[in-house]
């Protein structure tokens, strides 16, 4: 499996872990903050930038705030 | 591979882990299945019967349709309350039971066979492994004849970890040789849920 597969997943499980809180996004920013490492987030973004095919909605407003590492 | 008779196991399948997002760490996927999927087909070639060990029952595990056994008591007792839950609620038949973390996917096959023979040849009611001289006691096996003992340490002296049973309950010691990737590698953060995911690419 593509690594990028494997994190794309893994943003989404974690959106969905947080999803039936009202500030899901914020939590989700703060997690990918927190427990990623810089080149993990950085692959995120970096997908996204280039559609983010399968990103779930939190993911990707969650991603878009966060700064380039 | 032989199917141990008189051997069951236990994975302990508990815990929510906030670095992984807030929940159940067996069910983080890996390689297009949960966690904790890839240890249960690992470990039950190995034993008669496997349960898993839960806090509370959770439905989210139901899927893996194998029995749940919870904690003694409500709070935590940790992994060695896991483990009096299991040996408490083994099958008539079993004598030892296996133990292993929902959180190794690599955990090696002929675990139970070598732990079984190294216990038996140090005539121990318990054997943990050894792998680069630390001690990884929730990849062990223990003998139904010390559940008084655990009783005692988790519901009268509120242990939870092996760390301090360990320091007065003898058990024989398997050396297990270094490898790369490690038979015992855990998945504790993303990072590592990472690094297993392109370990699966190879292995």
């Amino acid at each position: 499996m593509q690594e990028i597969e494997q994190l794309v997943k893994m943003a989404n499980q974690i959106a969905d872990n947080f999803s039936f809180h009202e500030d899901a996004v914020d939590r989700l920013e703060d997690h990918l903050q927190r427990f990623w490492a810089p080149s993990m987030r950085k692959k995120l973004i970096e997908f996204l930038d280039a559609g983010g095919d399968g990103l779930k909605p939190d993911v990707i407003a969650a991603v878009q705030r966060l700064q380039f590492p | 591979m032989m199917r141990k008779t008189g051997l069951a196991g236990v994975i302990l399948a508990g815990g929510r882990s906030r670095r992984m997002g807030g929940g159940y760490k067996a069910l983080a996927e890996l390689g297009g299945k949960p966690l904790i999927r890839h240890v249960i087909d690992r470990l039950q070639p190995q034993v008669q019967s496997l349960v898993l060990s839960v806090e509370i029952h959770a439905p989210d595990f139901e899927v893996f349709d194998l029995p749940q056994v919870e904690d003694p008591s409500p709070g935590s007792h940790g992994p060695l309350g896991g483990l009096l839950s299991a040996l408490a609620n083994m099958k008539m038949g079993c004598d030892w039971m296996l133990l292993a973390p929902c959180d190794a996917p690599f955990l090696p096959i002929e675990l139970a066979e070598r732990l079984l023979n190294c216990a038996l040849g140090d005539d121990q009611a318990g054997c943990v492994v050894r792998y680069d001289s630390e001690i990884q006691p929730t990849f062990s096996l223990w003998h139904r004849r010390l559940l008084p003992r655990l009783e005692e340490a988790v519901l009268e002296e509120g242990m939870a970890g092996f760390k301090q049973f360990l320091r007065d309950t003898p058990v024989a010691i398997l050396d297990w040789k270094s490898s790369d990737p490690s038979p015992f590698f855990n998945i504790n953060d993303p990072g590592a849920l990472l690094k297993a995911a392109r370990l699966l690419d190879r292995v």
